[in-house]
């Protein structure tokens, strides 16, 4: 560099001034390829889906249409619900797809009208239904504990000054369907443990599903509300507080019609009851489930849902 | 005072700036790729979570569609209106269902048959998220995010929305401007730092040099007040001021040196003064032993004819005549003896070299030497050592005498060469040998026998004549010749002989 130095110093005035003028062009151009290629933002950029996929080839298999009550809105459904569809669709000679109702009561229409094979069904609407239709209990869901129960839990918000059922009266209730274990529970079972009738509730009002009761509350429309245990889990951090939590009670049943394929049923079964077994759970099969059945099922009998049918009789 | 080519001043303004901007430039174009992505990473971002978003509603749509059997773009079309309303920078949206035709299309712009151009168009269903950003004939600069309106392995098709990216482009433009701007100020303010900076350090050099340039070692005589010769320290207490506190010791030391080495000179001067009035001795001698054997004689002619009035008085004179001649003999041996230096006065060579022989006359005579005088008439008075002058005379005719055998011949010659004068002396003797002649003016070097040469006399000469800007060389052909010319300045160095 000092060489160069020295041998440029040595060089003659014209000759400096050509190799300044030249170098200064270079610059110029060099800076105006760079601005060029700077404001070129061109390109492509893919991200592959990460999502626990099944290699499955599902094309020529016969299609199975699997009910479920509507519990949640239907994106969150099939957010939950549809790995779960997947994966049997994977383990199994069928392809299942989901059919959403648009009630309660419509899921287990559909059933009986044999539009789906087996349905997702609440505990209490099973009960019901059991009553009216005969329909049967094949597989009920495992919670972290690896039992089949589960619970329904009375929420209020932080500073709202409901810390117990009796202060309820003269305040705004917010409930999930009519047909739903959560609403029979308060009203059925909890105001006449405390004495409290629905007339001394201020308002009591019935959403189609369990988010829509946990938004009415975080908004401040209503004073509390009653949802499934499980789902709190997400809403930990927003500022609602559990005062009540009802009785261990029999986690949901997948449910058939009295009449039902056996074949299929026979590989839906084989197909969860896998999923029980430690080892498949670790491997992240149930990671993007709906909650209620990352630990798997374990078979169900009628006879489970006998406290259901005492304490609602 | 020989001038720089390329001061320091330049190298470190060229070398140091030149490294700084290769630098900053560097770190420039890194920062600028590190802006620009950061900025297109964000787009990115922002984009694809706004198509995520889009997507929930429009699977929602989808959904809610698939239930009630309605017309699917009965309730899509309402929610990509809009949203294209209210996103302000969506270009277009596009659904295709899952087999790869397109089942909606809107844009921002009306008015164009943009619609109709893709209304036919099939797309290759993905189930990957693509984003990417290209210019678009109609659109611009657009970032195109195509992603699948699935959940798990139920797909209800895919969708492509495109924003505009010409603000982000604008801002990487700005950004580039903002570098290049901040780079160019940079780079202006920190060569007039260096410069600054450099200037600074070497006008200090350059003070340095410059009383470096003025520094004349003073001699013996002058160094009544060496403080004046101290060079101005720098001011400044870093290197350079160390510099040039450490340059004044040297001098001094060069000084003392100087001092010592003077004394050493005149004591060699005198020593070799000593030996050359040894190598007269003999010659001395026998001029001051004629005339007192002619005055024995006539003492012992008076005394032994006391009465012959005549005969004494005509002795009496010749004793005197001898005795004269032996005064003048010690006069000008004591004279070429005494100590004195450094006495620059006028001389004239002539005249000089004419006394040395006239010191000489004996060794002419004794060997019957034939001695040629060729002097030029017109040469000038030179300021000189009238002592100093004749001993190096003396010295070069002694080695002459010395080296020519009886009846030999000697020629010495002085004229006038431009404003140079020119001395020389040549004899006929034996000669020097080729191989002595690179040394005989080292000290100590002597073909002579032990205790008859010192080896010093003609280093003395050459030492004399240079310190009055002068040469001395030889040229010699054994057994033929020999010949020592002196140049001496009379001008320029001769003038300036103390510097």
């Amino acid at each position: 560099m000092i060489s160069l130095i020295t041998y440029l110093s040595r060089m003659n005035r014209k000759v400096k001034l050509l190799i300044f003028a030249l170098s200064t062009l270079l610059i110029t151009v060099i800076t105006v390829l760079f601005y060029i290629r700077i404001t070129d933002i061109s390109l492509t950029e893919i991200n592959p889906q990460n999502e626990y996929s099944y290699n499955s080839e599902t094309k020529n298999k016969k299609i199975v249409y699997i009910g479920v009550i509507s519990r949640y809105p239907p994106h969150i459904i099939y957010q939950g619900y549809q790995p779960l569809l997947d994966y049997l669709s994977a383990c199994t000679n069928y392809k299942f797809e989901l059919k959403l109702s648009d009630d309660y009561n419509s899921a287990v229409t559909n059933l009986i009208n044999k539009e789906v094979t087996a349905a997702f069904l609440g505990s209490y609407l099973y009960v019901k239904a059991n009553k009216q239709y005969g329909i049967k209990p094949i597989l009920k869901t495992l919670n972290e504990k690896l039992e089949p129960y589960s619970r329904v839990a009375l929420i209020v918000k932080y500073g709202s000054g409901i810390n117990k059922i009796t202060d309820l009266k003269n305040k705004k209730l917010a409930l999930p369907s009519k047909e739903s274990f959560s609403a029979n529970w308060i009203l059925k079972k909890e105001f006449k443990k405390y004495g409290i009738k629905e007339q001394d509730i201020k308002l009591i009002q019935h959403f189609p599903h369990h988010q829509n009761v946990i938004n009415q509350v975080l908004k401040g429309n209503f004073d509390a509300g009653v949802v499934r245990e499980q789902l709190l889990e997400d809403y930990k951090n927003n500022g609602l507080k559990v005062i009540e939590y009802s009785e261990p009670i029999p986690t949901p049943p997948l449910v058939v019609a009295p009449q039902y394929d056996k074949e299929v049923i026979q590989e839906i079964k084989n197909a969860l009851l896998e999923i029980s077994q430690k080892d498949k759970i670790k491997e992240g099969i149930t990671r993007n489930w709906d909650k209620e059945f990352i630990y798997g099922f374990i078979e169900a009998n009628d006879s489970d849902y006998n406290y259901i049918r005492q304490v609602y009789k | 005072m020989k001038r720089v080519k390329t001061s320091l001043k330049t190298k470190i303004v060229v070398f140091t700036g030149s490294v700084f901007v290769i630098l900053l430039l560097l770190i420039s174009i890194t920062l600028l790729f590190q802006w620009r992505s950061i900025i297109i990473d964000k787009e990115i971002k922002s984009n694809f979570a706004v198509t995520k978003t889009f997507a929930v509603s429009a699977i929602d749509a989808l959904i809610y569609q698939e239930q009630t059997e309605l017309q699917k773009e009965n309730v899509l079309e309402t929610y990509v209106d809009n949203f294209i309303n209210r996103i302000d920078n969506v270009k277009f949206v596009i659904i295709y269902d899952p087999a790869g035709t397109l089942i909606l299309a809107r844009e921002r712009s009306i008015g164009n048959n943009f619609h109709s151009e893709f209304a036919s168009a099939t797309r290759k269903m993905t189930k990957d998220e693509i984003c990417s950003i290209y210019r678009h004939n109609q659109f611009g600069w657009i970032m195109e995010v195509s992603i699948p309106l699935s959940i798990g392995g139920k797909i209800w098709g895919f969708s492509r929305i495109a924003y505009n990216v010409e603000p982000i482009r604008s801002e990487i433009k700005n950004v580039f401007f903002l570098l290049l701007g901040s780079t160019i100020i940079i780079t202006f303010l920190t060569l007039v730092v260096l410069y600054y900076f450099s200037y600074r350090l070497t006008i200090s050099l350059n003070d340095l040099v410059n009383e470096i340039d003025r520094i004349n070692l003073i001699s013996e005589s002058d160094s009544i007040d060496s403080s004046e010769t101290i060079i101005k320290a720098s001011s400044q207490n870093d290197e350079i001021g160390f510099l040039f506190h450490r340059f004044n010791k040297m001098k001094k030391r060069l000084e003392k040196s100087k001092i010592e080495l003077e004394i050493a000179q005149k004591q060699i001067y005198q020593a070799e003064k000593l030996a050359s009035i040894g190598r007269l001795a003999s010659g001395v001698a026998h001029q001051v032993n004629n005339p007192l054997n002619g005055i024995k004689s006539c003492i012992y002619a008076i005394q032994k004819e006391p009465e012959n009035l005549k005969q004494t008085n005509e002795y009496l004179e010749l004793i005197n005549e001898g005795l004269n001649n032996i005064e003048t003999v010690v006069q000008k041996l004591l004279g070429f003896a005494r100590q004195e230096h450094n006495h620059k006065t006028k001389i004239d060579i002539n005249e000089s070299i004419q006394k040395v022989i006239n010191l000489l006359d004996y060794r002419l005579k004794d060997k019957l030497i034939t001695l040629n005088l060729n002097f030029s008439s017109n040469l000038p008075l030179i300021e000189f050592d009238y002592f100093l002058f004749q001993e190096v005379i003396m010295n070069l005719l002694l080695n002459s005498f010395d080296a020519v055998s009886q009846n030999g011949k000697i020629d010495i010659k002085t004229e006038m060469i431009e404003d140079r004068l020119l001395i020389e002396i040549k004899d006929n003797g034996i000669g020097i040998p080729k191989e002595n002649l690179q040394k005989i003016f080292d000290p100590f070097f002597t073909t002579k026998e032990v205790g008859v040469g010192t080896g010093l006399g003609l280093s003395v000469c050459l030492n004399i004549i240079e310190s009055y800007g002068g040469t001395i060389s030889v040229s010699s052909i054994q057994g033929e010749e020999t010949i020592f010319t002196v140049v001496i300045p009379i001008r320029g160095e001769n003038e300036n002989i103390n510097n």
